[in-house]
């Protein structure tokens, strides 16, 4: 007898209701092959009915770390890729605008002002860019973690991230935020709240993919005058500023 | 990956660690990773897998020379087997990311335990394509699956 079809044996293993002759039974009784299928195909059924076990967040200061690292591996100069195997495709961009308009300068006919202009441009594109490399690299390895917080969901919502208040070495204080919580139709605001309960400063919106860093008002640094309440609020897209009064997570910054 | 990593080591502190490692490693290998053959959380499990895998090697030599100078030897973590905890992990992002109504076909009949006939009437579905989607999904699994241990 054939063996059975890949469609007979997922029915079988999802055992809802008689899928196979009492001739095909036979068959799986005697065939390894088709029994090792079955096997496999049961397990799957069985590991996807676990549930998965809770994700853990590690502290929030886990992506500067990262950061840092590979910051430190790399010293970018203009016009190298950032990658430490030489592999980053993904750069080809910024490194092939040079090669490409170098050759107009070592043409015999004077080159056109398009051409400087064009060249100026790419050189520029490169430096913008090893700058930027640099300043990140600047602000990374110099801010001090005055204070951090978990945020923790309230009652009715999910959602676990971190806060982080820290300051640059040239005094700005930040108010790092890092949020995972499910999709949502409105807009996540972050918020510093008085203990009093009563006032609050918004700090501003929370970019959909739950990073974002935050000026904190100058007067308020670097205690927070109180104003030590991280909360994340879901506003509906009224345009109303002032608190929904619908909160996500909170968590208190020990200043 | 900080989870899993957390599981398996039974140490914030070693956790971090490895779950940095996976990161820095990833963002340099970042050029091997092939769509194609799985999802992002199954190519960042499998560096976490092997980075935990250095990370109890390298703690199994540390008890070896700590009872060589006659210190306790303390017991390894147990723990559930990796493999089939990052199966899990993996298998649950695959049915949710299946398009509709697939995933939660599966998800009613794996989770919840549903006949195809309850999950045909709530769906407002024929039988046939519950069933047929059912056995399909499940054989879409096993082949993702394979995919990733491979």
């Amino acid at each position: 007898m054939t063996h059975l079809s890949a469609e007979q044996l997922a029915g079988h293993a999802l055992r809802q209701r008689p899928e196979l002759a009492p001739g095909q039974l036979d068959h799986l009784a005697q065939c390894e092959q088709c029994r090792g299928e079955l096997d496999e195909l049961s397990a799957v059924i069985r590991l996807s009915s676990e549930p998965v076990p809770p994700t853990a967040m590690p502290a929030g200061s886990i992506w500067r770390n990262i950061r840092a690292e590979l910051a430190s591996d790399a010293a970018p100069t203009v016009g190298e890729t950032f990658d430490a195997h030489g592999t980053a495709a993904s750069d080809n961009s910024t490194s092939e605008a040079p090669p490409q308009s170098q050759p107009a300068v070592e043409r015999s006919r004077p080159p056109s002002r398009a051409r400087i202009a064009l060249l100026a441009a790419g050189v520029g594109l490169v430096v913008g860019i090893g700058a930027t490399v640099a300043v990140n690299q600047a602000r990374d390895n110099q801010v001090d973690v005055v204070a951090s917080t978990a945020l923790t969901p309230l009652p009715g919502h999910q959602g676990h991230g971190t806060a982080e208040l820290v300051r640059a070495r040239d005094g700005v204080v930040r108010l790092d935020v890092s949020l995972e919580a499910p999709p949502t139709p409105d807009l996540r605001e972050v918020w510093l709240i008085n203990t009093d309960g009563k006032r609050m400063y918004s700090l501003g919106s929370l970019p959909p993919d739950g990073t974002g860093s935050f000026p904190v008002p100058a007067r308020l640094a670097p205690n927070l005058e109180g104003f030590i309440v991280v909360d994340v609020s879901l506003e509906p897209y009224d345009g109303n500023p002032a608190h929904s009064g619908n909160s996500e997570v909170r968590g208190t910054l020990p200043v | 990956v900080y989870g899993v990593a957390l599981r398996r080591l039974r140490s914030a502190s070693d956790a971090e660690e490895v779950t940095q490692q996976v990161f820095v490693s990833a963002w340099r290998g970042r050029s091997d990773y092939r769509p194609n053959a799985g999802s992002l959380t199954a190519w960042l499990l499998a560096i976490t897998r092997n980075r935990v895998v250095d990370h109890q090697r390298a703690w199994g030599r540390d008890q070896r020379l700590a009872s060589a100078v006659g210190k306790e030897t303390q017991l390894r973590p147990a723990s559930e087997p990796m493999t089939r905890l990052l199966d899990r992990i993996v298998l649950a992002e695959e049915i949710a990311q299946l398009p509709p109504p697939r995933g939660t076909i599966l998800q009613m009949a794996f989770w919840d335990g549903k006949t195809y006939t309850q999950i045909a009437e709530q769906l407002e579905l024929p039988l046939g394509t519950v069933k047929s989607h059912a056995r399909r999904g499940l054989l879409q699994l096993r082949s993702r699956l394979q995919e990733v241990t491979s």
